[in-house]
């Protein structure tokens, strides 16, 4: 069973270059995010820097296999990738300061059936910012390969600008 | 002996080169595994005292009855005991345990066990077939093994046994191009255990590990690279048709292959899902699974092992140990490089899992970096990254960097820095207990924590964690209801813990986890692993069962299904409880030995941030639903206890009627006359002409 598609709702406008160029910036150590990776071997809290890092701690996250037997069969995993979504969009909008994605994901929590469930909200969010992110790379002029991984010569370009 | 007993113990003293042989009959009221160890390591390492690198330290590698046997979730387990270079400030006896083939093989071998003595003067390695056992030159001049990653070592020494070109990770090719499943199971150290960095992991078969206690660098503290056994033979048991009958009544109700029921979410049986799957080993460069996890089991967690995959085997935090430190979006590969490079060198993924998080702390808060306080030249702004991690773990074996002082255990460089206070109070550094990682929680499942702070590591038994934390917490998550009233579960579980029978002692509220209750099951706990988890050796991932989506009530196969087996190898009438009476009598030997080391009642304490910090202070940091059972108000309920911390008086106070419970004086050390009840009288004497009782 594959995930159910992601249809996020919001419409969020291209930021300008300056701002987009400041979202993608990471923050002190003060100022980061914790999340925590839920496994049944150990509870594992991520520190969190970027937006960036958003999406790669979202990576781990596979609670949409629950349900599929033959995901959890073969794979026999479950990991959930908790940040808790009032917390993901405080920090989005005050230490990120991208306020717009920040209002589409607490305004997106009004579309779903029942907000406090864990995984479709997830997915949800991971679907917001990486939408969210992709307009940062466009905007900054960052390539972003089809197979996710970005070439070492844009991360460097986004280092010196 | 048709008991599941191979009959004798290797011995082999790499000083000497002397090889001789204990006999099992004199260590078997231990069962086997953790407390034959015990006693054995208690009769040949004369003096207690001694550092982990001493040659006269002993390191045992130890099977059980049911080892190579059909009993599922043990066959393949091997407990490994020495006194450890990790722990910290001292370096205790202490104890880690792998599976896969390794202790099967050493049975088919005729042997139940192997203590390793000495120091060899070059490196060298053990070659075991059947009843001849070499002492091989492991350096240049020899076999030149030394300098190899575990994987290579392997390579090279299943080519050396076999003689033949099979991939160690394979089983040859067709039946015609010699496949076979007798092949050399081998154990060895990398090159983080021959430069003695003090978590230097004993590798298996890729994915299978002895990763805590720095067992790795006792090996090559004693210029060992590798152990080999080749066996030929089988093992006897009592009664074939029970263990047959025994193995069917566990296929029929364990788990139902043919009615997948997930019922609710993460609720499996035990054994079947969850934490320990398969997150890296197989569906990689070639693609599915290969039908092999550990001898005799079906659960597979190492469904790689066995695969030309990368990083073949390895599941659980060998895969994920740098993903604390913030891993940037598209750079998922790093994972699996780094696990093959973590593996080969052989270090333990839990000090690193615990490190970079803390080290790029310091580096962002300008205390680490070129020209810093703590000057380090690795490339901490690409964490994350191919290029990070393996500069990371290259200083580390290479105690080059930061590494030189990495090398010796986070506690350790901590202390070194100065910075052990200060980070170890903020919980920066998530130190737990004994210089070892934060891992499942002392503030909430206090049987986890305060059982690490009693003993010598951090316990990694995953049993009431998996139902009253991990069903229990993803059932909110998914909107799903708990699979039976709180009421209910406490009683479900507390009927199996025998001989108590008490469900209040899985009271985990704010009093409950000070609680005589609590007491009693901490007690219970680290028996019930010490002889049925390590000595009998059920694989930590294959009970305790006890919540089961596929019977009656969600019952598990706990207390039943531990005896079952076991005394249909051995023959005897052991019941649950007399397990928990034995592994009650291994406790009180480990202690015994844990206090001629020098222990006193402040290495019973947890490290300070448990004390002071309900979550992290970061801007933004996380709260997780940590639903446990309490019983508050004269009711049994659910309750999130995630965000509380531990009170200094009242851990005091459940220590001091801890050591009376158990029948221990003051401070802590069992009394010689607890030790005479379980028949330690060689413990209590050696303790009391060292005047510590």
């Amino acid at each position: 069973m594959a995930a159910d598609e992601v249809i996020t709702r919001a419409v969020l406008a291209l930021p300008e270059e300056r701002e987009a160029r400041r979202y993608l910036q990471e923050c002190s150590f003060d100022d980061r995010l914790v999340g925590v990776i839920m496994k049944a071997s150990g509870t594992l809290p991520v520190d969190i820097y970027s937006i960036e890092q958003v999406l790669g701690f979202f990576a781990y996250d596979n609670s949409d296999v629950q349900g599929d037997p033959d995901a959890v069969i073969q794979g026999r995993r479950l990991d959930v990738a908790y940040l808790a979504p009032a917390r993901l969009s405080r920090w989005i909008r005050e230490i990120v300061g991208d306020a717009a994605l920040a209002d589409a994901i607490d305004a997106e929590a009004a579309w779903i059936e029942d907000p406090n469930i864990y995984p479709p909200r997830m997915r949800l969010m991971r679907e917001l910012v990486a939408t969210r992110v992709l307009q940062y790379y466009d905007v900054v002029g960052i390539r972003f390969a089809a197979d996710g991984v970005q070439a070492d010569d844009d991360a460097k370009l986004r280092k010196e600008q | 002996m048709a008991n599941g007993y191979a009959g004798k113990i290797l011995v082999v003293d790499l000083s000497t080169g002397e090889i001789s042989s204990l006999n099992t009959a004199d260590y078997a009221e231990y069962g086997g595994g953790h407390g034959m160890g015990s006693a054995v390591f208690f009769d040949l390492c004369k003096d207690k005292t001694i550092s982990a690198y001493d040659p006269a330290n002993v390191v045992t590698l130890m099977t059980g009855p049911i080892q190579g046997t059909l009993a599922p979730f043990g066959a393949g387990r091997c407990e490994v005991q020495g006194i450890g270079p990790q722990p910290w400030p001292i370096e205790w006896f202490t104890r880690s345990n792998f599976g896969g083939r390794f202790a099967g093989m050493m049975k088919f071998a005729g042997w139940d066990g192997l203590a390793i003595t000495g120091k060899a003067e070059n490196p060298v390695w053990i070659d075991v077939r059947d009843d001849e056992v070499t002492i091989r030159d492991a350096g240049e001049s020899g076999d030149a093994l030394w300098g190899l990653g575990t994987y290579d070592a392997e390579q090279k020494i299943y080519k050396l046994v076999s003689g033949s070109d099979t991939d160690w990770t394979m089983f040859g090719g067709s039946r015609d191009s010699g496949r076979s499943t007798l092949n050399p199971a081998v154990v060895s150290c990398g090159q983080a255990g021959e430069n003695l960095v003090r978590f230097a992991s004993l590798i298996h078969e890729g994915g299978g590990g002895a990763g805590q206690g720095g067992f790795g660098a006792v090996f090559g503290s004693k210029n060992l690279k590798a152990v080999s056994f080749m066996g030929t033979g089988d093992i006897e048991i009592a009664d074939p048709k029970a263990l047959m009958d025994a193995r069917a009544w566990w296929h029929a109700n364990y788990f139902n292959w043919d009615e997948y029921k997930p019922s609710l979410p993460g609720l499996h049986s035990y054994g079947e899902g969850g934490g320990a799957g398969n997150m890296v080993g197989g569906p990689l460069k070639t693609g599915g699974h290969r039908p092999i996890g550990c001898m005799g089991c079906t659960k597979l967690c190492h469904g790689g092992r066995g695969s030309s995959a990368e990083a073949p085997g390895s599941s659980c935090f060998d895969s994920w140990y740098q993903a604390q430190a913030g891993v940037k979006w598209g750079n998922p590969a790093a994972s699996v490089s780094n696990t093959d490079l973590l593996q080969q060198y052989g270090i333990n993924a839990w000090e690193g899992s615990m490190a970079l998080p803390w080290l790029v702390k310091l580096y962002r808060t300008d205390i680490l970096g070129p020209g810093k306080q703590i000057e380090s030249n690795l490339p901490f702004d690409a964490v994350g990254s191919d290029a990070f991690n393996k500069a990371f773990l290259d200083c580390i074996v290479n105690g080059t960097d930061i590494g030189a002082d990495l090398k010796e255990g986070c506690a350790r460089a901590a202390t070194k820095w100065g910075r052990y206070d200060i980070d170890v109070t903020s919980g920066d550094l998530a130190i737990a207990a004994h210089g070892y990682a934060h891992h499942y929680d002392a503030r909430t499942e206090s049987e986890w924590g305060f059982g690490t702070a009693l003993g010598d590591r951090d316990i990694n038994e995953h049993d009431i964690t998996w139902v009253l934390y991990w069903h229990t917490s993803m059932a909110p998550l998914y909107g799903q209801p708990q699979a039976l009233p709180a009421k209910e579960m406490a009683e479900m579980i507390g009927a199996t813990l025998l001989p108590y029978a008490d469900p209040m002692m899985v009271d985990f509220s704010d009093e409950g986890i000070y609680s005589d209750n609590m007491v009693k099951f901490v007690s219970w706990h680290r028996a019930y692993t010490r002889f049925w988890k390590q000595s009998a050796m059920y694989c930590d991932w294959g009970i305790t069962d006890w919540l089961n989506p596929w019977t009656e009530g969600y019952k598990g196969l706990t207390p039943e299904l531990e005896p079952k087996f076991y005394n249909a190898v051995t023959g005897n009438d052991t019941s649950f409880e007399k397990g928990i009476e034995i592994g009650t009598k291994i406790w009180n030997l480990d202690r015994a030995i844990w206090y001629l080391q020098g222990r006193t009642p402040a290495n019973d304490q947890l490290a300070e941030w448990q004390f002071r910090i309900g979550t992290p202070a970061a801007h933004s940091t996380y709260e997780i639903p940590y639903i446990m059972t309490v019983f508050e108000n004269g009711e049994w309920s659910y309750k999130n206890v995630w965000g509380r911390f531990l009170d200094h008086a009242k851990y005091d106070d459940f220590l001091a009627r801890y050591y009376k419970f158990e029948g221990w004086n003051d401070n802590g050390c069992p009394t010689g006359e607890t030790l005479k009840k379980y028949g330690l009288d060689k413990a209590a004497d050696e303790l009391a002409d060292a005047g510590i009782i």
